[in-house]
């Protein structure tokens, strides 16, 4: 037998008595994770409406997917409040974190301010946004009349609606990705960049030779992180604007949740849950392929 | 070696904290106290206060139930009914709407009440139009303990100030049309206060303006209608208010049904029910005698009159212990005090004259409401045709779509969606 197989069974034999001690994550994680998504997938071959159906009906839940215009319309929004998101709140995060790494006074208030949005639940927050975005007496449009500009109708304006909610979600998530950030830079050993400043490299450039290469593990995590929440956005528009104006703002997983448990469609509902498996599927698959790179950096 | 017994040991502990989690369930089991479990839509605390005082006396009366009370958004009922009724943990008894009561029926989930309800004394003292609910089929499937009628109300005060005679509300769509923008108040392009209130999605509101035009909710053979000339007609006068005269507020007061913009005194005039009426007042004391009342008729009177049911889940084991529940709360006695707590209209015909005599303008207003009034269609498609008329109604106001267009479009969708969910060959 060959080696490395006898090593793996012997490893294999001294974990066993781990991985008995997290069985009952196993358990969980299989009943309520990895269960339900198969059953999601069953589900999505079926006419299910939770009582009286669930008859075989093959692919048509996906066919009636690609021909339904609210379920497009979700994905287009979706698409565009990931791609809208993502990127701003990495970067946002990342200069949030690079600033607040330097020695300046209050970086402790300022870190836990920026981090504040992120721990409290969706629900207080979409509520205080609501009164912020208010077209008569919201704290933005008094702002906005204070400074001489227009007041503006924010989430019934149905190009602006979406925007309103990407720019809530942005401010909620730069406190989480900062923070993380934050671990990153420190993790980056001093000397490489004592050894640029002997060197008389800029700071512009040390960022970009030394810092963004070394934190490029933290920022694949914090990618698929923050890709993964953007495409299940779900709660602020559940609440804020129920999917509208005139649908503007649906959602995918609001289209799910609307299908599944408005119009007892689980079927139909669970083929938009695999669409969006796979989307998340990708993205994870994409982190086990890139993740990694800049680990050996270190 | 030693590891191995602290892995067994561990494992023992696990089972035994899930075999003891499970331990009240049996003593309850050996208790012969009937629990029921009540889940009620709506959270407003007059009602959550007038239902618990409720409960305690009814307690007090039946020491052999006990009745557990839990309550919740209407949006949030169905997701949690549903979720209940497949794990079979659901409510004995439900509180829900016109449109719950029909869905759920139709899938089985809602007892036949009929052996009760014919056995009951109390049931020739119930309004006609209320016991009649929920009767379809040739079943009664719930109890319609408050009706919701909206009525036309308008601000004198408003009126006045806006050089209107305060004595002389619209009476037409026309004079609708002509007083709304003079009653509108703007910052800028923002509405502050609305001349006439019409939420963008507020199908309560369309629906009654189709109805008085002539149109039927449902035909005769159970199919929409929406697409007929009379609700392209309604739709055309609603767009000219909300698109082209802009006198409606926009609020991102998501509780809208509950704290309707009226009742917060950005309107002057509403579709709204005599909650929101009661709430102004007490809200803005010194303007209650400002509050008038007017129907708009043309081809009928119409206005919106939902109304919130009790039912029997299929599944209850306590099923004579629930309709006694009922029963009780539709008792004289708990329906003023009901009446008393929260301004509903008591349903019983015993109560019309003592609750006239209360207030005459506003509840003869009422019961016009009720009796012109009309809720969603007892089909098991309801949800589906207020999703489409609200997608209408949104193309319609934001201007995508003339009005005609979007019924048509939203209708054929319609059908497809019922065809989809198998209510239509």
């Amino acid at each position: 037998m060959p080696k490395h197989r006898l090593l793996k069974r012997h490893q294999y034999a001294d974990n066993g008595a781990g991985h008995l001690m997290i069985l009952p994550c196993y358990i969980i994680y299989l009943l309520f994770v990895l269960l339900p998504v198969l059953m999601s997938v069953w589900y999505s071959f079926r006419s299910y409406d939770l009582f009286t159906k669930n008859d075989f009906v093959g692919l048509k839940n996906y066919i009636r997917l690609v021909t339904d215009p609210l379920f497009i319309r979700s994905v287009k929004n979706t698409l565009y409040y990931a791609v809208g998101t993502i990127i701003p709140q990495l970067g946002i995060g990342l200069l949030l974190a690079a600033g607040l790494n330097r020695r300046i006074r209050g970086k402790e208030v300022l870190r836990l301010a920026f981090y504040l949005p992120y721990l409290v639940s969706m629900v207080s927050v979409s509520m205080l946004w609501l009164w912020i975005y208010d077209p008569a007496t919201g704290v933005l449009n008094s702002l906005l009349k204070s400074i001489g500009m227009s007041p503006r109708r924010w989430l019934f304006d149905q190009q602006l609606a979406l925007k309103s909610l990407m720019a809530m979600g942005i401010w909620k998530m730069v406190g989480y990705n900062m923070v993380l950030f934050l671990a990153g830079l420190q993790q980056i050993p001093q000397h490489l960049y004592e050894a640029a400043e002997i060197d008389g490299i800029s700071p512009y450039r040390q960022f970009l030779h030394i810092t963004f290469p070394l934190l490029q593990p933290t920022t694949f995590f914090l990618f698929i992180i923050n890709s993964i929440q953007s495409f299940a956005v779900f709660e602020q528009v559940n609440i804020m604007t129920s999917g509208g104006p005139n649908n503007a703002t649906t959602t995918i997983v609001h289209q799910l949740y609307t299908r599944g448990f408005v119009n007892y469609q689980m079927g139909y509902a669970s083929s938009m849950g695999v669409v969006l498996l796979i989307f998340t599927m990708i993205l994870t698959l994409l982190n086990f392929r890139y993740g990694k790179e800049g680990n050996d950096l270190l | 070696m030693k590891r191995k017994w602290m892995m067994v040991l561990f494992l023992l502990v696990c089972v035994s904290m899930a075999l003891f989690a499970g331990g009240d369930q049996e003593k309850d089991g050996q208790d012969e106290k009937v629990t029921l479990k009540l889940w009620r839509m709506g959270t407003q605390e007059n009602w959550v206060t007038y239902t618990k005082s409720f409960i305690a006396d009814f307690e007090a009366t039946h020491p052999n139930i006990e009745v557990e009370y839990e309550y919740m958004p209407p949006v949030d009922l169905p997701q949690k009914l549903n979720t209940a009724f497949v794990a079979g943990i659901g409510p004995d008894i439900i509180g829900c709407s016109i449109q719950h009561t029909s869905e759920y029926a139709a899938k089985g989930k809602f007892l036949e009440l009929d052996d009760y309800v014919d056995n009951w004394a109390a049931k020739d003292d119930v309004m006609e139009s209320m016991l009649n609910t929920a009767y379809f089929n040739d079943n009664y499937y719930a109890l319609a303990y408050h009706p919701d009628p909206y009525v036309f109300v308008y601000r004198k005060d408003l009126f006045r100030k806006a050089g209107l005679d305060p004595e002389d509300p619209p009476e037409s769509w026309e004079e609708l049309l002509e007083v709304a923008p003079q009653l509108t108040e703007r910052d800028g392009e923002i509405v502050t206060r609305a001349g006439f209130l019409m939420p963008i999605d507020d199908f309560l509101t369309f629906v009654p303006f189709a109805v008085m035009n002539g149109a039927s909710y449902i035909s005769d053979d159970n199919m929409p209608t929406f697409n007929q000339p009379e609700w392209v007609e309604a739709l055309e006068v609603l767009t000219k208010l909300v698109k082209d005269e802009r006198v409606t507020i926009e609020t991102t007061n998501n509780m809208e049904w509950t704290t309707s913009s009226f009742a917060k005194g950005n309107a002057a005039i509403a579709q709204v029910n005599s909650t929101m009426v009661d709430t102004f007042k007490k809200s803005y004391p010194e303007l209650k005698d400002d509050v008038g009342f007017f129907a708009i008729e043309r081809e009928r009177k119409s206005n919106w009159n939902g109304a919130w049911l009790f039912a029997i889940s299929a599944d209850s084991k306590h099923p004579d212990e629930a309709f006694e529940f009922i029963s009780e709360w539709f008792s004289p006695e708990a329906m003023w005090n009901m009446y008393e707590a929260t301004g509903n209209l008591p349903v019983l015909k015993s109560l019309e004259e003592r609750f006239s005599a209360v207030d005459p303008e506003l509840n003869s207003a009422l019961f016009s409401g009720v009796e012109h009034g009309l809720g969603n269609p007892l089909v098991p498609w309801a949800t589906l045709q207020i999703a489409a008329i609200r997608k209408a109604m949104g193309e319609a106001f934001y201007g995508e779509k003339t009005p005609k267009q979007a019924l048509e479009d939203n209708y054929e969708l319609l059908l497809n969606e019922m065809k989809e969910a198998g209510y239509l060959d």
